[in-house]
């Protein structure tokens, strides 16, 4: 049994991950995988976590070190983060500050849940750092690049780039086929046969066989996971999620959360989770909680 | 994004539905113009030619002095098609006879325009004549047969020279150009002319080079020629002015009702449109999620919109040519219409209303697009930055008045027609806000259907009143296109009755006036007063010859009637029927002082008004006479009409002739030769002919008028249905809600037809108040009518509006009732 607390330092040297974030950016599908292992921080309490067993010590004590290195400079990155940030929106009783001069900092791979009670400024916060909407002050900072200076058209560069995102009413469009939706990341970037790597994302959700059917074919669950697939079709750096469970049962739910920690694993991404649920939140590598727009 | 999925995104979208009302109401748009366009521009070149048959061309030059050579060069050297034609009275004389004729001595290619109809015995059915009368020939009106006892072979005597009767002469294309073309015709070669010897210096001859060809053209050598006052340059409208008062008028109705389609189609358009993009706002933030940055954004639309706008208006063209192409066939069976090719105008017309309708209703609304903010699917309910609400008007009305403009080629009527437009839909929306008001008091009182509908209208009030003024506006036009219709057939119909007196009798002396009335009052239906007449002209104005007072004058207008011409004159104790004064006073009962009245454009051309002292030759007797009053005449009546009328006094002591105007039917028709054979010294003007030309003219453009109307029920309701569809959404939440929690569909159904209902009425109430306006305004100041109220339109349009909105609506929201609440709600959410 691995150990409760496990310290990202020594689980990267424990488990492994045959996906390396920094590969995956440069690959052009990942229908061609790579076949490099590289060790990888545990997820705490993941079900899906692997346990290295070991068999090859040499594997760490030799060939890896520099990458062992790497991955650990990859881990120390800061990705997100955000200073100051403060949302103001006018009403007829004054200004409400929805968000109040929040600081933080999220690392590369890092999974953070962001939970609180309606009404905290949990959804809001999301819509800030994924440069959904611009703060009242304050900074934030994504992928190296201080977006809250950034027009409309550079934010939406970047989310094209970096960006994914999970939301509770999943957003796909209707007109648009399982395949479709999740084409959609790949036909806006431009790439000439995004249908190949949907069609894999799709089979990732054990949705093969659900290509042509539409979202109102669908069931709750089910479209959550064409949401998951096209999610990851950017291979974003971040991906936000917002309540992804908050629409669907609870068993369904537990599954399209499983779902989304293997990708998540699988693609090395960094995970902001808006959540109110304490066990969704739990699996997450650090909890942000958020009372009247203030991290406590 | 590349070309490919922008494709694919139109094919999801058709697919879907989504695109479907857009490309109908761009499809209806186009098609509606183009039709409308290619039936007035084909119908209209009917009337053109069909009206150019009464001057026998396009245009001619007419004039008491021979034409000069040079004019028929010019025109020929512009291609222009000539002919030319000699008109005189004469005496032709048999062995035991003679009689006076209208000589017309014409040269070959005549007529240029219309047919001229012989026959080979007096009084037989006429066939078009490939010919003309050969040199050493006559052909006769069928009338101087029996008043001269002859038969086609005999020989008649003009002047000194001899001709052969050869046929019948039944009508002329121009035998309508003048009134009082006196005398049955006689119609010989041209190159026979000279050997009559009948022209002599100082003879009353009427030269006349007739034209036809193209439009420019024709514009072209009026410029070159620069006619002098002696020659005149006339076309269909001066020549016959019936024709080109009916001609305006169905320009003008045509006009409006291609105007009211292109609104209504907009209407359509810019409500779809805005359906769609509306529709398309998640869709938007969501890929704006993606990474599709507002550039894309508009890239991704305006291509799409341009694939949609260039697919819409091809299929527009087609199916306004199809549509054409059915209704002129519907028109072959109903009536002998022979329309020409049409000019290729209509399709860049419907091409450039599709355009333009695109970038004015479609573009602003998907310029709002990169506007969405991706924190949408986050947070459904965030404001949309859309652009200031008048931006988007100012910019439909410009480009509809881009539209008018060029339809109408006047700024000042497109420019008034846009501003009584908006003055009416800002007036519609106050009077929609209190109906709904109203109605919202009255229905709080009432069961559940209707406090569900009721309140459905006043929750969504300024939908319902937008859809109020929609509907509104579009059976106001309806109504207003029918009220004009009907006005204007009953007013040709009033002009042109079937009764209408189709032949004058002249020259009738006093002491057969007793006589002629008792044979007419047996043998015809209807017989007119008698009206005195003698020849005569004005030699001076106010003690200057006329000469003078024409040359400081300038020439009159075109077709205008000259001060020197002689004229026919008439005394008349009272003011005849049909005539108004508009200034001055009409003389006493037994006045005595030598007065005279003019018409009221005669004296506007001539700058002569009341007070004037005028000098007449009448018979070689001078007359004094000061001008008493002006008068306004009805000349698309058929009533004899005279420019210059005396008081009694004046011509008292002249021997006049008398005119008098009855009814013939054609069966009996040859009731003429018994008259004419009792009082051979009376001349018959049969203008049946004419009476009958001038019906099927109005025949054709009442014709046009209702193909044009049916084209405007169809934008109507496409504009009706677009306006349902844009609702359609929100209606299918709330219900669905209400179903959701128990509300039976019933309940819906009928609450979805109260509310229809509801609208309609209003629509309705809004729509007749308009149309009364509307039709009052255009009656006054552009048909020249006498504005009327209509009893009708104040029930019928309520429940016409009730009926129509009910049953379309009905139609249009079946899915409503039979959508799945957890599918809507599921969407929704």
């Amino acid at each position: 049994m691995p150990p409760e607390v496990v310290s990202p330092l020594t689980l990267a040297l424990t488990t492994c991950q045959d996906n390396f974030c920094s590969v995956n950016f440069f690959r052009r599908s990942s229908t061609q995988p790579s076949s490099r292992w590289i060790p990888y921080a545990a997820l705490i309490l993941s079900p899906k976590t692997k346990i290295f067993e070991g068999s090859d010590p040499e594997l760490f004590e030799t060939g890896s070190k520099i990458e062992s290195q790497n991955n650990k400079d990859f881990m120390n990155r800061v990705v997100l983060s955000a200073e100051k940030l403060t949302k103001v929106v006018p009403s007829n009783d004054g200004d409400i500050v929805i968000l109040d001069g929040i600081d933080l900092e999220i690392n590369a791979g890092e999974s953070v849940a962001v939970v609180g009670a309606s009404g905290s400024g949990k959804t809001t916060l999301l819509g800030l750092l994924a440069s959904l909407d611009s703060p009242s002050r304050g900074k934030v900072f994504l992928a190296g690049e201080e977006i809250t200076n950034m027009d409309e058209e550079s934010r939406a560069d970047l989310r094209g780039k970096h960006v994914g995102f999970v939301f509770q009413s999943f957003q796909l469009l209707s007109s648009l086929t399982a395949l479709e939706n999740v084409m959609l990341p790949g036909e806006l970037k431009g790439e000439s046969n995004p249908a190949e790597e949907a069609k894999f994302l799709l089979a990732r959700v054990g949705l093969e066989n659900r290509h042509n059917h539409y979202p109102k074919q669908l069931s709750g669950g089910e479209q959550q996971r064409v949401a998951l697939a096209r999610a990851f079709a950017s291979k974003p750096t971040i991906l936000f999620a917002d309540e992804p469970t908050g629409n669907l049962d609870t068993v369904t739910g537990q599954k399209v959360i499983d779902r989304l920690f293997d990708l998540n694993e699988e693609f090395a991404t960094t995970l902001v989770l808006v959540t109110h649920d304490d066990r969704l939140a739990l699996r997450c590598d650090r909890i942000i909680e958020l009372i009247a727009g203030r991290i406590v | 994004m590349n070309l490919r999925t922008v494709l694919r995104m139109i094919g999801r979208d058709w697919k879907g539905g989504e695109l479907l009302l857009l490309v109908a109401a761009l499809v209806i748009a186009v098609a509606t113009v183009t039709s409308v366009g290619l039936l007035v521009d084909r119908l209209g070149q009917a009337l053109i030619e069909e009206s150019a048959d009464f001057l026998a061309a396009d245009r001619r030059i007419t004039s008491s002095s021979p034409i000069p050579e040079v004019y028929q060069t010019e025109a020929q050297r512009l291609s222009l098609a000539v002919a030319e034609t000699t008109s005189f009275v004469s005496m032709v004389h048999t062995p035991g006879s003679s009689q006076l004729v209208s000589v017309k001595a014409v040269s070959s290619g005549y007529p240029l325009r219309g047919a001229l109809r012989i026959a080979n015995a007096p009084f037989a059915e006429g066939r078009p004549a490939n010919d003309l009368p050969a040199a050493g020939e006559v052909w006769l009106d069928g009338r101087l047969f029996p008043i001269l006892g002859l038969s086609i072979g005999d020989q008649v005597e003009i002047g000194a020279a001899v001709f052969r009767v050869g046929r019948v002469v039944v009508s002329e294309p121009d035998r309508g150009g003048s009134m009082y073309d006196l005398g049955p015709r006689l119609l010989m070669n041209i190159s026979d002319l000279p050997k009559t010897e009948v022209v002599q210096p100082g003879s009353r001859i009427t030269y006349r080079l007739l034209l036809a060809g193209e439009q420019d053209d024709l514009e072209k050598l009026r410029i070159i020629l620069n006619l002098d006052s002696s020659y005149r340059w006339e076309s269909v409208r001066e020549s016959s002015p019936t024709i080109g008062a009916a001609l305006e008028r169905a320009e003008s109705f045509l006009l409006i009702g291609s105007l009211l389609a292109v609104v209504l189609a907009s209407l359509s358009v810019a409500l779809s449109a805005s359906r769609y993009v509306r529709r398309h706002y998640d869709h938007v933030a969501i890929m704006k999620t993606l990474g599709a940055g507002p550039n894309q954004i508009i890239y991704m639309y305006s291509l799409l919109m341009i694939i949609v706008a260039t697919f819409s208006i091809g299929v527009g063209l087609l199916l306004g040519g199809g549509l054409h192409l059915i209704i002129t066939n519907f028109l072959k069976s109903v009536v002998v219409v022979t329309l020409p090719l049409p000019t290729m105008a209509p399709l860049f017309l419907g091409i450039v209303t599709g355009l333009v309708c695109a970038l004015s209703f479609v573009l602003p609304p998907i310029l709002d697009l990169r506007k969405i903010s991706p924190t949408r699917v986050i947070q459904r309910d965030f404001p949309l930055a859309q652009r200031p609400r008048y931006v988007g008007y100012v910019w439909g009305l410009g480009c509809m008045l881009f539209l008018l403009v060029w339809y109408t080629d006047n700024l000042a009527l497109a420019g008034w027609t846009l501003l009584g437009g908006s003055i009416t839909i800002g007036f519609f929306s106050l009077l929609a806000k209190t109906l709904l008001k109203v109605g919202r008091v009255a229905g709080m009182q009432a069961g559940s259907s209707w406090r569900l509908a009721l309140a459905g209208l006043q929750r969504r009030a300024s939908e319902s009143s937008f859809q109020i003024i929609v509907f509104g506006l579009a059976i106001m036009l309806l109504l207003v296109l029918y009220l004009l219709r009907t006005e204007l057939l009953e007013q040709w119909q009033r002009e042109m009755p079937s009764d209408a007196h189709n032949h004058y009798a002249l020259n009738i002396s006093p002491g057969q006036i007793s006589g002629v009335t008792e044979m007419l009052a047996e043998e015809t239906d209807e017989v007119g007063s008698f009206y005195p007449m003698i020849r005569g002209r004005v030699v001076g104005v106010n003690g200057v010859s006329v000469e003078q007072w024409e040359s400081e004058r300038g020439p009159t207008p075109e077709g205008g009637p000259r001060l020197s011409s002689e004229r026919n004159l008439t005394h008349a104790e009272i003011l005849p029927e049909g005539n108004i004064i508009v200034s001055g006073d009409w003389w006493a009962k037994g006045e005595e002082k030598l007065l005279v009245s003019l018409e009221e454009q005669y004296a506007k051309n001539e700058g002569l008004q009341v007070g004037d002292l005028l000098e007449f030759d009448v018979g070689g007797m001078s007359i004094f006479s000061e001008v008493a009053n002006v008068r306004r005449l009805d000349w698309q009546s058929m009533r004899p009409n005279f420019f210059i009328i005396f008081s009694p006094s004046a011509l008292k002591q002249l021997p006049t002739t008398f005119l008098t105007s009855f009814y013939l039917s054609p069966e009996k028709k040859k009731f003429l030769n018994d008259l004419l054979g009792q009082y051979r010294t009376i001349t018959v003007i049969e203008v049946d002919s004419i009476i009958r030309q001038l019906q099927i003219i109005i025949d054709r453009v009442s014709l046009a008028i209702e193909v044009v109307l049916l084209m405007i029920i169809m934008a109507g309701i496409m504009a009706l249905l677009a306006s349902i569809q844009a609702s359609k959404d929100s209606r299918i939440r709330e219900h669905s809600l209400i179903r959701a929690v128990g509300g039976r569909t019933r309940l819906i159904r009928l609450a979805l037809a109260i509310e229809f209902g509801v609208l309609g009425l209003f629509a309705g109430i809004v729509a007749a108040i308009g149309a009364e306006l509307t039709v009052a305004m255009l009656q006054v100041n552009i048909f020249n009518l006498d504005a009327s109220l209509h009893g009708w339109v104040w029930w019928f349009g309520p429940i016409l509006g009730c009926l129509l909105i009910l049953t379309m609506g009905l139609l249009a929201t079946r899915s409503v009732v039979s959508s799945s609440p957890l599918g809507v709600l599921r969407d929704t959410n």
